[in-house]
Order: C-alpha cells, then sequence, then structure tokens
C-alpha cells in the first residue's frame, strides 16, 4: 500500500471550560465533543456536557477527586442537527418509533452502527481525531456527546452518548475501561486479567482479598467458565448502579498515576545553599479529596516533624541546619478507604524533597551596593552585607575602563558590622569603575557587580583630528568644571617631543599643532585632564 | 469461539467491509506472563517516518492506514498517512506491567537511542472493534466489528533521543505482543 504523507490540519473551535482545577498538566483532561449541534444549538451542548459532566462527577470515585480533573467541552458545529439512524438494525424494534433520519452531522455518529439500534458510534473518527489534536491535543479521556434524545451509547477508544436522560451512564462505563483499565463484570470473553476479573478462585490470594466481606464484595462467577467479579451489582455490569470498592479502588489508583497532589512547591528549586542565619520558608500546596483524606507530613533530615503535620508551610531556623547537606521533605499522603490496596500512612505518597547545603562558613552575601559622585574630583561607595560576622575585609578597586583593576583601599571591618562606606577623593573622568573584593574567613573571596559613576552633568570629552599626510593636528576638549588640562606627544620610542600646559580651565580647548620636521612613523599623545590621563595613537607620513 | 453472527455489508460505513458480529463469545484467555515477541521484529522491513526536527518536543498525532492480509494468525500491513505535530504535554503513560493485552487493541511503543524503550502504550484496532452499548434494564451488551481496512491513529509525545517506534498486535493466546510496523523516526 503506497500512500502519499501528508501533515494535516483542522479547524480550531470554540473550546468552553467546564471546569478548570488548576494547572493542565497536573490535572486529568476530559473533553466532552459536540456533534450533531448546529451552530445555533451549540449553548445546548454546553449545557448538555455539563449536565453529563454533574453526572460524572456527582459518582464516587469521581465525585470526591473532582479537583484532579479539569473539563472542557470542545463545540463543533455541524451542518445538520441530530444523529444518522438508518433504519437497518436486526434490533430496530428496540428504536421505540424513532425515524429514520440522515443529517450532515460533523462526526457521521450513526445508530444502527453493525445493525444494532441502540449501538451509537461515530463513523468519521478521521475527524474526530484531527479535532482533538486541533483544540485540546492532551487530552486525557473523550466522550462524544450526540445531539439526539434517544437511547443510544458505545464504548470504544472514545465513549459516545446521546443525550437521552440515561445515556450518560454508559460513558461513564466506558470510562471505567478507558480510563482506568477494568473489565466488564458480565459474561464477555477476552479481557483477561483485570482489577476487577480473575480466574483466582481462592480468597486468600484473589487480588482483591483486602476487600472481601465489605459491601457485599467476594468471588462471583461472571458466568464465563473459569473468570470471576468482585461485586453483583457494579456499574461494570449495570448502568446506573456505582462503581464497587474493587472498581473504585481501581479508579482511584489511576487518578493518583496520573496526578501529583504536591501541586505547587515553594522553593522553587530542590537545591540550594543557606546564604543568611534567617529562617527558610518551604512551602507546598497539596491537591486535596473531598472531603479531604490528605494528610501533610514535613521531614527534616529524616525526622517526622509532629508539630508540622497539616501545615502547608513551615519555617526552619538556622540553627537547625547540620553542617553539609540537609534534606527537608513535605509528603502529602491520602488515606482514602477508596483503597483497601494502600493502607492509610504506606498509601499514595507524593512528595518533595529540598536538599539544602549548610557551609561551614557562610558566604558573604553583598545584599546593596552603590555609590555616587560627590564633588568634581570625588566618589562615596556604600555597600551592605549579610553574614558580617564571616568577613576578613574588602578591598576597593577602581578602573577607568572597567576591566583592568587597581586596588585603591582595604577596609577590616569592626566585628558585626554591616554596612560600610568608602571615599575615593581622586575618581577617573569622565567615568570610574569601582568593585569590592569580599575576603570571608575560609579564605575565599569574592568580586562584587562592577559600579560605573559618572557625574550625570559631566559633559568631558576630548577629540584629536590628524592629517597625517600633511602632519597637522587637531586637539580638542571639553570641560564642564575646572581641571588641569595638558598634551604631550611622544615618539614610540618614549622620548617627549612637544608639550601644551593649558593651566587650570573649564573652556572648551580647539588646539591646532603640527609635527613638521619629525621623522615619518607612530606618535602617541598623552592627555591628562585632572588626575586622569587619556592616550591616543598619531600617524605622520 | 461461538460466533452466532453472519457476514454482510453496511451501505452507511464510508468504507465498505465485511463484518463479522460476535455475541457473547465464551472462551477465555490468559493475560499472564505478558512478553514481547522479539523474533518477527527482525522480519519487519524498516520503515522511515521523516519526523522533521520541529515535531520532536511536541506531541505527535499520527495517522496510519492499516490493512488485515491474513487471518490466522492475523497480519497487518501499515502505511503512515498523516503526521501532525501540536505543542503540549502527555502525562505519564501507565507502565507497561499495568496494560493487560486485549484482542481490540494495538499497542505501541518508542525506543530511545540507547535500546530504552518506553511504557507500552496502546490503542484500540480499527478493524477489531467490540464495542458496548445499552441494552434493556440497565444491562449492557457488545458487538465485535472485524473489517479488512481502516484507519489507525496514535498518539505520543516524542523526545529527541527518541529513535525508533514499533507497532505491536497482541498474540493470537494474548500472552505476548507481537510486532506489525517498524519504523525509525
Amino acid at each position: 500500500m503506497l500512500l502519499p504523507t501528508v501533515e494535516i490540519h483542522a479547524q480550531v473551535f470554540p473550546v468552553q471550560t467546564i471546569t478548570d482545577n488548576g494547572n493542565r498538566t497536573n490535572r486529568i483532561i476530559f473533553v466532552f465533543l459536540s456533534d450533531g449541534y448546529q451552530s445555533s444549538e451549540l449553548q445546548s451542548f454546553y449545557t448538555d456536557a455539563g449536565r453529563l459532566n454533574n453526572n460524572l462527577f456527582s459518582q464516587s470515585p469521581y465525585q470526591q477527586y473532582k479537583n484532579f480533573f479539569n473539563c472542557y467541552a470542545i463545540g463543533v458545529p455541524s451542518a445538520q442537527s441530530g444523529a444518522i439512524h438508518p433504519g437497518n438494525a436486526s434490533d430496530e424494534f428496540s428504536s421505540g418509533g424513532q425515524p429514520v433520519s440522515n443529517p450532515g452531522n460533523y462526526f457521521q455518529s450513526t445508530f444502527d452502527f453493525g445493525s444494532i439500534h441502540r449501538l451509537l458510534y461515530p463513523l468519521n473518527t478521521a475527524g474526530l481525531f484531527s479535532v482533538l489534536a486541533s483544540n485540546v491535543a492532551d487530552y486525557d479521556q473523550v466522550i462524544t456527546v450526540v445531539n439526539s434524545p434517544y437511547y443510544g451509547g458505545s464504548g470504544g477508544s472514545f465513549a459516545t452518548s446521546s443525550v437521552h436522560p440515561n445515556a450518560g451512564e454508559i460513558a461513564i462505563h466506558e470510562l471505567g475501561h478507558s480510563f482506568a483499565g477494568l473489565a466488564d463484570e458480565y459474561a464477555i470473553a477476552g479481557q483477561g486479567e483485570r482489577p476487577n476479573r480473575t480466574a483466582e478462585t481462592n480468597p486468600a490470594l484473589v487480588k482483591w482479598k483486602n476487600w472481601l466481606g465489605i459491601n457485599e464484595v467476594g468471588i462471583y462467577p461472571i458466568g464465563i467458565e473459569g473468570w470471576q467479579r468482585p461485586h453483583q451489582n457494579c456499574k461494570m455490569q449495570f448502568l446506573g448502579a456505582p462503581f464497587c470498592g474493587v472498581c473504585s479502588e481501581a479508579i482511584t489508583d489511576r487518578i493518583h498515576q496520573l496526578v501529583n497532589m504536591v501541586d505547587v512547591y515553594t522553593p522553587a528549586s530542590s537545591s540550594f545553599s543557606v546564604v543568611t542565619k534567617s529562617a527558610q520558608s518551604f512551602s507546598v500546596s497539596p491537591l486535596y479529596s473531598i472531603p479531604s483524606t490528605m494528610t501533610v507530613n514535613w521531614y527534616l533530615n529524616g525526622v517526622l516533624m509532629p508539630a508540622a503535620i497539616n501545615q502547608t508551610s513551615i519555617s526552619v531556623p538556622f540553627v537547625s541546619w547540620s553542617t553539609g547537606n540537609n534534606t527537608v521533605k513535605a509528603e502529602v499522603v491520602d488515606n482514602t478507604n477508596f483503597s483497601k490496596l494502600y493502607l492509610p500512612a504506606s498509601g499514595y505518597v507524593n512528595s518533595i524533597t529540598w536538599t539544602v547545603n549548610r557551609s561551614v562558613v557562610l558566604p558573604i552575601v553583598l545584599k546593596s551596593f552603590s555609590g555616587k559622585i560627590t564633588s568634581p574630583s570625588a566618589a562615596t561607595l556604600n555597600w551592605e552585607i549579610s553574614n558580617p560576622e564571616e568577613l576578613l575585609g574588602f578591598d576597593v578597586e577602581k578602573s577607568s575602563n572597567g576591566y583592568d583593576f587597581t586596588r585603591v583601599g582595604s577596609m577590616i571591618p569592626e566585628p558585626g558590622k554591616s554596612i560600610f562606606s568608602f571615599t575615593d577623593s581622586k575618581i577617573y573622568l569622565p567615568v570610574s569603575y569601582y568593585r569590592l573584593k569580599m575576603k570571608d574567613k575560609d579564605g575565599n573571596s569574592t568580586y562584587s557587580n562592577v559600579l560605573k559613576l559618572s557625574n550625570p552633568n559631566d559633559k568631558f570629552y576630548y577629540k584629536l583630528y590628524q592629517d597625517a599626510g600633511a602632519r597637522r593636528y587637531q586637539f580638542i576638549c571639553q570641560l564642564s568644571n575646572v581641571q588641569n588640562v595638558s598634551l604631550q606627544i611622544f615618539s614610540i620610542d618614549g622620548k617627549e617631543i612637544f608639550r601644551k600646559n593649558f593651566g587650570q580651565t573649564s573652556n572648551q580647548i580647539d588646539f591646532q599643532f603640527a609635527l613638521g620636521g619629525k621623522p615619518a612613523g607612530i606618535y602617541f599623545a598623552k592627555i591628562r585632564v585632572g588626575a586622569s590621563e587619556y592616550t591616543a595613537g598619531m600617524l605622520a607620513n | 469461539m461461538l460466533k452466532t453472527g453472519a457476514t454482510f455489508s453496511m451501505k452507511f460505513l464510508k468504507s465498505i467491509f465485511a463484518i463479522v458480529i460476535i455475541f457473547n463469545s465464551s472462551n477465555a484467555c490468559s493475560s499472564a506472563g505478558k512478553t514481547t515477541t522479539a523474533n518477527s521484529k527482525a522480519r519487519l522491513k524498516p520503515e522511515q517516518l521523516d519526523i522533521p526536527d520541529s515535531g520532536f518536543g511536541k506531541i505527535a498525532f499520527l495517522n496510519f492506514a492499516i490493512a488485515r492480509t491474513g487471518s490466522n494468525p492475523r497480519t497487518y500491513t501499515l502505511t503512515l498517512k498523516n503526521k501532525r505535530f501540536v505543542s503540549g504535554q502527555l502525562k505519564e503513560s501507565a507502565s507497561s506491567n499495568t496494560i493487560s493485552i486485549q484482542k481490540e487493541s494495538l499497542y505501541y511503543q518508542l525506543t530511545a537511542t540507547g535500546g530504552t524503550k518506553s511504557a507500552m502504550m496502546t490503542t484500540g484496532n480499527p478493524l477489531y472493534l467490540v464495542l458496548e452499548y445499552p441494552a434493556d434494564n440497565h444491562t449492557l451488551s457488545n458487538a465485535t466489528i472485524e473489517k479488512q481496512q481502516g484507519d489507525l491513529f496514535i498518539r505520543l509525545y516524542l523526545t529527541t533521543n527518541d529513535k525508533y517506534l514499533t507497532i505491536y498486535k497482541p498474540s493470537d493466546n494474548l500472552l505476548s505482543y507481537e510486532p506489525i510496523y517498524y519504523a525509525t523516526l
């Protein structure tokens, strides 16, 4: 079979949220799809889907775990209203006089599928798959709602239900298969061992042995030789009946398989170091059943913290940390009675563990570092640190270009002092760069960020124009305050060949000079402005 | 297996295929001790899915044309028809241990570089539909509908480590998986 492979795209339809209980990556996503609803009838579909949804979540164990689900309704408009009914089923007598119809519905949902009247099935499975991909690609379970008042529905990969008052039960039964892997509890072959079907007849060995004698759970023959079911009146056998204990446990198992009860937690990073002597906070937002059967436990270095049971946040004082790695674990336990396999305190457990490192010497953390020009030639730096008791001292370093730093001062702080100030009386113009080298008692040192300081009112600049062929040059310098300015020219071997002192000035300097009579080659101009020096290359041809 | 139905055709089906209706079949099979039959995989000619780079890290929707080529045992041919990639995440698949082998299902699995296999995923076999429907007095009944060809849809999340896709059918005794399609991504 040779077929061209294509990438397909389908239409995006309105998606109405029925229930939104939080982050969809940690919720089970149920989707209701419409078929046989015209555009003008979609509001009815949302109502019908909401009713089916309410029916589902009014039944245990979905009712208790509805916070674990997000439910959406995709409004797919059909050209015509209703379901197809060819009227040719072998059991057509069961239709109750339902008229023959052939509407143009989107998914071609039809009664009489397989010549069985109540077998309502969407033939356009390609369309169904495509609509899901375009609209709710991360679905977990799908129910197609067909706009027909007649009794019908089907299972399979996706459940289908008409809007007949009793038809929703078939969809809920089918979720038992597709969602929880349950078998039918009536006589149907080929389903093998399942949570609610077994060939084992020994009460001591049967997989639901923990349920025997509770709520009428036993070991009952299905009606197929060799196979047993746990209950005589479960929804997996009769529509309208509740799920038995064994099936409820399987559904609860599946819910817990897909959803983490530790829904949100802080700190977001699960591994970090203690950097202050302040207490460290931890929190979790558990996902609770209704009514809650969850317990929250906290452990510090593997030891239960009794006072923190059922707290959603704790604060660990600095003194509680041991040197080296510590662990804090928050554990959410579901002690639900829906499970006999997972007994309380050893059952459904989700947890988050943080690894917290406390070094012998706490790192010095620079909480703030700022500075400002305080006079034409001076700047003051201010900073604050945490953990001053771990500090050995500071070096203050300065640069005119942001990368060549030299030390301009050192400080040995008074014990416990955490706020510091330093004044540099010879700043570089037009810009000075500063950084701190912080040395701790552990022998380590770290650098601060680099601070760039310039006088916002300083309009200083200089330019050096050259006509290398004529060996004529022009030096322009703009100052905003009084500075001592000089210009020196050096040959490449370092000999001064020209000097001009402009003295104390605050005016613009516009000075032209020539290097006539000097050998051709490279020269250097050194410009001094106050305490700052600038160097520029010059060429003489 | 008790077969009480007859072979007939249905005009309203998009595709016209032979259909066998099976009611209340009475034989039972154990699915204990599941294994994957590896020797038949070697006989499969590997296909090339040509997943674009942009398809990794997304949910892939793959549509295959599937046709039955034999009935005892059931054999199939598969050809990729459509592929689609959508942003998003899928939840963890159930572990392979929790999936029971059923006649009406097909199974698929990704293999990453180094041979690591994903959990087995399952989907309905479009050529062997077992459909339940509401009967009278709150009871259920079911019909098995067999077709010769149809569309198989699978959905999976592709990571950049994934290299191969294998699709399996259940063995006739429902004790193992047997590969029916093998492709490099």
